[in-house]
């Protein structure tokens, strides 16, 4: 699997889910619009979503076992299209959570 | 080239879509559809190396093993407390000690169960996982809790019913094997909170009509709007607070939560089952342990019982259950036909 093309069109939604406390403040969703970003930031969040492709998982959750949840919604081939990554919260690139928690990124500097 | 961190504007922080519109609830379903055949089950617990010391199976006795994380996220931590050791004054330790000897005992007095797996697997949990960690967890082999953030959530021990519910995700997994998604996941979620709650009043020596019927009652800090995570008797009424948000279970069929969060709602629609449970309890009244608790724990042991089993099924296979032990009819059939009537469920 590897991340689609992402125009400036993509939009990207991640929250952090699950656990036994899965109440709705603790996911936190964070809405990022790409059209809202320059270049270096989309480069940057891209990055983060490649560490993420090892890790993910179609299988998270169990017992009680937060992961974080990736929504990505891109346009392909002139047709909406949407991809979702799931990252259990202990294999968790630490830069995704910094992404969720802050809305940072490491980014090139100039 | 050096890095530096740069913030992605603009910051959205809207609520979690508990109750999708048409579009949302469509775009849930065909997720959902398209995960449900790729999510593997995830097979029994399997001992890790520490619970395979040379231990000796003790029938009625539990092997425990309080383990400290000391705020790091390294599983399973320093050992802090073996069974028959003395209370260590650490408040963590001592509760997941003694949580977990209720549990076992609670399976071993009356269903005849040794430990997770029948098998005297050995009780594993490690406390102090984490900074401000607000969660509880089994992961496989072992029992997991954090501390809270202190603000909001207390230390996760506090509750017997949640150090329970997590015991009992491990059971799940040696018997029904319950795929964590969809309502398979919320019934998984529903049968750890059924017996977290049961240890919780068999450790009380309480009746169904003397319980609370909450879920991580003493987890919540005075500063929340609530009175638990959860409500057995009345789902959707556990809290209402600004930072939590509201309480978003549903207590009944009509009220379903179609949703791609938290694999399809298993925390949310597990409220539909548990009133079930609390429905039937109470009506056959009594110790909940002796006739609604063994014949949910006869169904989740019964391999008829599929791993992705909807509510339907599952509450099909109570019925047969209540039948074999108590007769066809029976008060205790019609207590379970009105229970699950009273949620919206036909039994298949």
């Amino acid at each position: 699997m590897t991340i689609p093309e992402l125009g400036p069109e993509t939009s990207l939604r991640l929250s952090r889910q699950g656990g036994f406390a899965a109440v709705p403040g603790l996911a936190r969703p964070r809405q990022i619009e790409f059209a809202r970003c320059d270049a270096a930031q989309r480069r940057g969040i891209c990055a983060v979503l490649e560490r993420c492709l090892p890790v993910a998982s179609k299988s998270v959750g169990a017992g009680d076992q937060r992961f974080y949840q990736v929504e990505l919604h891109y346009r392909r081939e002139d047709a909406d299209a949407e991809m979702i990554l799931q990252i259990p919260e202990e294999r968790a690139p630490r830069e995704l959570v910094q992404l969720w928690q802050d809305g940072a990124i490491a980014s090139d500097a100039p | 080239m050096h890095t530096r961190s740069t913030f992605i504007p603009p910051y959205i922080l809207d609520r979690i879509v508990d109750r999708g519109s048409a579009y949302q609830r469509g775009c849930a379903r065909i997720t959902l559809d398209h995960l449900h055949s790729l999510l593997p089950n995830p097979g029994p617990p399997h001992p890790t190396a520490i619970a395979e010391l040379g231990e000796q199976r003790t029938p009625g006795h539990p092997q425990r093993r309080i383990h400290d994380a000391e705020q790091r996220m390294q599983l399973p931590g320093r050992q802090r407390r073996r069974e028959g050791q003395p209370a260590t004054g650490d408040p963590a330790v001592d509760e997941a000690y003694d949580a977990l000897g209720a549990t076992y005992d609670l399976f071993w007095q009356v269903f005849q169960r040794d430990s997770i797996d029948d098998l005297g697997m050995p009780l594993i949990g490690t406390v102090h996982y984490g900074q401000g960690y607000e969660n509880a967890f089994w992961n496989g082999e072992q029992m997991v809790f954090g501390d809270g953030d202190g603000e909001l959530f207390q230390r996760f021990t506090r509750s017997l019913d949640v150090v329970a519910h997590e015991l009992v995700h491990g059971l799940i997994e040696s018997e029904a094997g319950l795929v964590y998604f969809n309502q398979s996941g919320a019934l998984n979620e529903s049968v750890s909170d059924v017996f977290g709650v049961l240890t919780k009043q068999h450790s009380l020596g309480q009746t169904a009509a003397e319980a609370d019927w909450l879920v991580g009652a003493e987890l919540l800090t005075d500063k929340v709007q609530g009175v638990a995570l959860r409500s057995m008797a009345h789902p959707g009424t556990a809290y209402d607070d600004p930072l939590l948000g509201r309480d978003p279970q549903p207590a009944h069929m009509r009220d379903f939560i179609e949703t791609r969060e938290d694999n399809g709602g298993v925390h949310l629609n597990s409220g539909i089952p548990n009133r079930a449970f609390y429905l039937a309890a109470t009506a056959l009244g009594g110790y909940a342990w002796e006739q609604a608790g063994r014949i949910w724990y006869d169904t989740i042991c019964d391999p008829r019982l599929a791993n992705d089993a909807d509510f339907a099924t599952f509450a099909g296979l109570t019925l047969t259950h209540a039948a074999r032990m108590f007769g066809a009819p029976s008060q205790q059939v019609e207590a379970l036909n009105q229970a699950w009537a009273g949620v919206g469920v036909e039994p298949r």
